[in-house]
């Protein structure tokens, strides 16, 4: 009976591995002799580990490497009240680098990075899979770091990291170690901050925009990394692999960094020296969310006196206004809205047609104001959606309002 | 029996035109059921739901599935249409989830639609239950919303999806479904029968990674199949999930009596064996029944073939035209709904459908149904059938057939499908390439130790596969374990409806936008979408206009044409390995491994209407190397002789005798160099000499050879008319008529199985020989059993030949000779007889 791999051959089964230049094999060049690490022992055999201490002054890009001093806002945009009294301690900041992106266990993290605040400076550890078989070896490790932590801080970890990990703990059969754990996942905050700022919110371009850090020329793109890794297993040679461990370390602490610029940017926004100052407006929207409406008008009214792109001035007057409204500061809504109004917006029309007819009781007003919103919404600047939109609903109020003052006259 | 019925079927039966075409009235008698009380261990929410819904009693066959579950056991239940077999797994299923709220199930079909047709079944009896949010049935498949997809693994118990949704969505994200497959204590595989061939293959190995993704959450779920009638139901579930299956084929449910009637269309040409278009007569049938204000389906295979009786049953028929539809796929959503309510409510009087109904999709029972042809498998007859009948109501099945070998078997044999199940469900679930495909996907999902084996492959075997991985780059082998590497998820690159990669995809240029029609194997792409191919996928034709072979896209166009196309292979055949061989009457018959290289050179098209000239074209495309497995038979020369003296042995190739080159140059001088036909000169290269009236068919060289019988012709216009007068060979007969007979036995398309003949063949030490062999890398088990059935197989060829009432061939029997050529059907039938003793 033939071999089963002369039986493949025969019918012509292709591994994909045709066209492909033949690999070496086995060439000696084990990660210790490339990367300073240890072998740490742990129940399930031993670990690769790199450990870094970077001290309280040093430098990644413009900012220091140091715990936010205000974390209050962050907290509360973090939706989880444990946050605020977590210890600086108590954060640990986490990367993968992985064989892939396809979310399925197919997919494992060969290289994670992890760091945490301590008395001093910023230490992290990386754990590396020499060989898939140290794998239940190399979660324990991260998991006896991780252990003081309460909280997570990551970049698309929601979404990637963390399930990731789920994923590798659940196939080696161990409870996997984040459950339980806050998460701050800063991706979701740098869209909300910056989506009207930055053409991108990617950490490799953030890292440029916001942290003013340029990688040196030993940092490897990130979509090339599955193959290295791929082909260190198979030809044992680990020299191009120093260059991911760059890239993860950076990773790690321009995540540290941007937590520190973003908790202080929350904490501040005042001061905030970023040229565009469409940043404001997304915090004074991110504070309206959380429930600080007093910050918030704050923010917008400092946002007001500045240069903005006009569809962002138009939506922070709205959102100013409404702010104004809520608060009972009809005054002050009502000046908005004018202004609004004067430069064409519908909504403010209304805005003013409704305080006319419900706070003011001047129904003259009122439809005065819902008649120049109609006038405003059959002019030929109005695209044809906001017109449907618009139109039955003024049409609605128009005839309301003309009931209401024909009834008023009547009594008269 | 209604009266309106029985005055029909009394009317039929004295009319010759009618009753003298039907070869069988079989009378099914009424069953009243058998029944069985309510299992007294029954949940009690459960008994009271199933009261609520208004039963009563339980039939035999649940209860006996509810028994052998109760123990354990994995069931099999073979039953009909409408005889209540979801309530075999959904009684036991329920109760177990009512019992332990961690229970969970995985409820599998082979079609979407048909899924969701369940889920609409069961969630009659969640709401009966009023189970609410703790007991919740979903599905899950590739039409789920990504966002509704978390809450649905967290929250449902019972997941309604398909085989191909559980290779690509639920086992590369285990841990996604850790609490599923930990809690899974069932998984139910209905319409069992389908899961055969190659697609059967493919989910038998999904089942052994179910079974291994289970065992590693520590659950060993218990498996229940449904079935339509096959002849090895526990062959086939047991080589599914490879343990041992209880099966249960007692039908407990009552049913009406129901007449049975096999129609052959009357013979309309006896030379050439053509018979009435069996359309034509589903539309006569059909609006006789339609006249009694009989309510009926009427299956057709093809979209066009629904259009066409459409249309002429409309004009037929008496009554509102509109009241008789047609139903397919291709009409949307909201329409079948219509449809399908208006066969409820009685407004739709008559529905003209394509196959794609015979599955699932609930129509309530009909008074009739019309079978315009053989649906090509008796599951399939009986699921189509199944459709007439209303309870304990009586019914009438009407099936019409075609005249090719098969269906004329049947039309004289039908008592072959009436009564027995011969049909075969196959599957091969070690073939190489499907079992490498399934490993991989399977090393993705979890690493594999050493010693571990995969389903009942052993683990040398696995580990031999994993280290052909490991050398691929694909596979890291460390300690005792390997582990998934490539930077790929490999089930992504798997389609369990073929046979392996590389598959082509067919694409459709519509009304300016792009199809995905389908994909095929690259095994046979070459045979049904190479260039100007007419391919008929699901009803509908198209045209190919290109086959890329660099990208595998089969580029096409629908079209309206009344022709198809037959594509004409170049086959050599080479014996690999011989597995199993055996003396038998006549020969010697084989099983093994057989490499085809197989050239589709060129193609002819045939039109549907006959009688009208034939055409076709070249084809440019590379040969094709099968490895797979093969059945082939090798004639002895004492059979040989036996035949040649009988004067019926026309398999030796032409000698034209010591003067054949000087006659050759004779005639073409007489003719000036130049085609007789096209006027056509010579350039570069001497066109052909051909004999007008076949070479073959002379008893001397010298007579055949006369200048007056001879003339010259291009090359182009020589086949031609070697196509119009082409001579079959006695061997050209016997696999032309033993394709189309296999498939009584085996559940497969006729191009799942390859047929070859050579007088001369290599692969059998060069004697005659005929070679029967899987059209699939590595094969699906089909030619295996060929070999074991070769006497029954020859002997039920033998019959076909000499029932058949052409004169010398058919499309019936061993095929048409040319128009003005000779058939084989006394050379088949000798040789036949020399196979089977006679």
């Amino acid at each position: 009976m033939a071999s089963i791999s002369d039986r493949l051959k025969a019918l012509g089964v292709s591994l994909g591995s045709e066209g492909l230049a033949p690999r070496k094999k086995r060439a000696n060049f084990p990660i210790e002799q490339i990367i300073d690490g240890q072998a740490q022992e742990t129940p399930f055999g031993e670990a690769f580990v790199v450990e870094e201490f970077f001290p309280s002054d040093y430098a990644h890009g413009a900012a220091p490497l140091r715990f936010p001093a205000q974390m209050d806002k962050m907290a509360a945009w973090g939706r989880d009240a444990r946050i605020a009294s977590i210890e600086p301690e108590g954060f640990l900041f986490l990367d993968t680098e992985t064989t892939g992106l396809s979310g399925s266990s197919a997919t494992f993290a060969f290289l994670i990075g992890a760091g945490r605040f301590e008395e001093g400076g910023f230490r992290q550890q990386q754990f590396f899979l020499r060989d898939p078989i140290e794998e239940p070896a190399l979660l324990a490790a991260l998991e006896s770091f991780a252990a003081p932590a309460d909280a997570l801080v990551t970049f698309n970890g929601k979404a990637f990291d963390i399930p990731l990990l789920n994923t590798r703990y659940l196939t080696n059969a161990a409870p996997p170690p984040f459950d339980e754990m806050a998460h701050l996942d800063l991706l979701h905050l740098a869209r909300r901050l910056w989506r009207d700022v930055l053409p991108s919110r990617a950490l490799g371009d953030l890292e440029i925009e916001v942290l003013d850090i340029k990688r040196t020329a030993d940092d490897i793109p990130g979509w090339m990394i599955p193959q290295l890794y791929t082909d260190y297993l198979y030809t044992g040679d680990a020299r191009p692999l120093s260059g991911v461990f760059y890239h993860n370390t950076m990773d790690i602490l321009s995540i540290a960094a941007l937590f520190e610029l973003m908790a202080g940017r929350l904490a501040a926004p005042l001061e905030s020296e970023m040229g565009d100052q469409a940043e404001l407006y997304a915090i004074g929207r991110l504070f309206a969310d959380l429930g600080f409406s007093e910050e918030a008008i704050e923010v917008f009214e400092m946002g007001l006196g500045r240069k903005l792109p006009e569809d962002v001035q138009f939506r922070l007057v709205e959102n100013l206004a409404c702010l104004h409204r809520r608060k009972g500061d009809y005054q002050a809504a009502l000046k908005l809205w004018e202004m609004a109004a004067g430069d064409g917006h519908v909504y403010a029309h209304v805005e003013i047609a409704k305080y006319y007819e419900h706070r003011a009781v001047d129904l003259a007003s009122a439809l005065n104001f819902t008649l120049t919103a109609l006038d405003v919404v059959n002019s030929k600047n109005t695209p044809r959606f906001d017109r449907l939109h618009w139109t039955p609903l003024l049409e609605h109020r128009r005839a309301r309002l003309e009931r209401r003052l024909a009834r008023q006259t009547e009594r008269q | 029996m209604s009266t309106a019925l029985s005055k029909l079927i009394s009317q039929w039966r004295s009319e010759p035109t009618i009753g003298g075409n039907v070869t069988k009235w079989h009378q099914e008698p009424p069953s009243p059921g058998t029944f069985a009380d309510l299992p007294e261990t029954m949940e009690p929410r459960l008994a009271a739901a199933f009261a609520q819904l208004g039963f009563g009693k339980l039939y035999s066959h649940q209860k006996q599935a509810w028994d052998l579950l109760q123990a354990g056991r994995h069931v099999g239940v073979v039953a009909g249409t409408a005889s209540g077999k979801t309530l075999c797994y959904n009684l036991p299923v329920l109760d177990a989830l009512l019992r332990d709220e961690r229970a969970r199930a995985l409820y599998l079909f082979p079609t979407k639609s048909l899924a969701a047709d369940q889920l609409s079944k069961l969630e009659d009896w969640l709401s009966a239950l009023e189970s609410g949010p703790e007991l919740v049935a979903a599905l899950y498949d590739g039409d789920t919303r990504v966002s509704d997809r978390p809450h649905i693994r967290k929250k449902a118990r019972i997941i309604l999806s398909n085989p191909d949704m559980l290779h690509i969505g639920l086992l590369p994200y285990h841990t996604k479904w850790a609490e599923f497959f930990a809690n899974l204590r069932f998984v139910v595989l209905d319409e069992m029968h389908t899961y055969r061939g190659a697609f059967g293959s493919n989910v038998a190995n999904v089942i052994r990674r179910l079974k291994r993704i289970c065992a590693f959450y520590g659950a060993a779920p218990q498996f229940v199949f449904a079935s339509a009638t096959i002849a090895n139901p526990k062959q086939l579930a047991e080589g599914l999930i490879e343990m041992p299956v209880e099966i249960i084929d007692q039908d407990g449910a009552p049913h009406g009596p129901r007449t049975f009637m096999v129609y052959n269309p009357p013979i309309v040409n006896q030379d050439l064996g053509i018979r009435a278009s069996v359309l034509q007569e589903a539309v006569q049938l059909t609006s006789d029944i339609l006249a009694q204000d009989i309510q009926t389906i009427v299956f057709g295979r093809t979209r066009r073939n629904i259009e066409l009786m459409l249309t002429n049953l409309r004009a037929a028929a008496p009554g509102d035209p509109e009241t008789i539809r047609g139903y397919r796929s291709g009409y949307l959503k909201k329409e079948r709904r219509a449809i399908e309510e208006g066969l409820r409510n009685g407004e739709v009087r008559a529905m003209i459908a394509t196959t794609a109904l015979e599955l699932g999709v609930d129509i309530g029972g009909l008074e009739a149904a019309v079978l315009a042809g053989y649906p090509g498998t008796i599951a399939a007859t009986r699921q189509q059938a199944g459709r007439a009948g209303r309870s304990d109501e009586p019914s009438l099945v009407v099936l019409l057939l075609y005249s090719n070998p098969l269906e004329q078997y049947l039309a004289r044999n039908p008592d072959y499908f009436l009564e027995g199940s011969p049909e075969h469900a196959l599957i091969n679930p070690d073939n190489l390439v499907i079992l490498l495909a399934h490993v991989r996907c399977a090393l993705a999902e979890l690493p594999f130790r050493s010693g571990e084996a995969f389903g009942s492959v052993a683990a040398e075997d696995v580990e031999e596969l994993l280290q052909e991985l490991a050398g691929a780059g694909q596979a890291h082998h460390s300690g005792d374990k390997y582990f998934w590497t490539a930077d790929t998820s490999p089930a992504l690159e798997v389609s369990l409806r073929g046979s392996g990669t590389d598959s082509f995809v067919l694409q459709s240029h519509e009304a300016g936008n792009t199809i995905l029609v389908g994909q095929i194997d690259p095994v046979g792409a070459f045979s049904l979408v190479h260039p100007e191919a007419i391919y008929i996928h699901e009803g509908r034709t198209y045209f190919v206009d290109q086959l890329d072979l660099d990208e595998r896209v089969a580029q096409m166009h629908p079209v309206d044409v009344d022709y198809y196309t037959v594509p004409i292979h170049k086959i050599t055949v080479e014996a690999m390995e011989i597995y199993q061989q055996e003396m038998s009457t006549g020969g010697e018959k084989h099983y093994g491994r057989l490499q085809i290289q197989d050239e589709v050179h060129r193609y002819e098209k045939v039109h549907w209407t006959m009688n009208e000239a034939p055409g076709g074209g070249e084809l440019d495309l590379p040969p094709y190397t099968i490895n797979t497995l093969g059945y082939w038979f090798a004639f002895d020369d004492h059979a040989v002789d036996a035949i040649r003296e009988k004067g019926l042995w026309r398999n030796d190739p032409n000698d034209y005798g010591p003067h054949w080159e000087e006659v050759k140059l004779v005639v073409r001088a007489r003719d000036d160099y130049t085609c007789q036909n096209c006027l056509l000169p010579e350039n570069g290269r001497a066109h052909d000499v051909h004999h007008k009236i076949p070479f073959r068919t002379f008893a001397s060289q010298k007579e055949a050879n006369r200048v007056d019988n001879l003339v010259t012709l291009c090359p182009k216009c020589h086949r031609q008319a070697e196509t119009m007068v082409r001579v079959r060979s006695g061997l050209s007969g016997l696999g032309f008529l033993l394709g189309h007979v296999a498939p009584l036995h085996l559940m497969c398309d006729p191009h799942n199985l390859g047929t070859h003949y050579d007088p001369k063949a290599d692969f059998a030490g060069g004697k005659p020989a005929i070679a029967f062999y899987d059209n699939f890398q590595d094969g699906i088990g089909l030619s295996q059993k060929l070999y074991e059935i070769h006497d029954q197989l020859m002997a039920q060829a033998l019959d076909v030949v000499i029932a058949c009432e052409c004169k010398d061939g058919c499309p019936a029997c061993v095929g048409p000779g040319g128009e003005l050529g000779e058939g084989s059907k006394q050379q088949t039938r000798a040789i036949l007889e020399a196979l089977t003793g006679k």
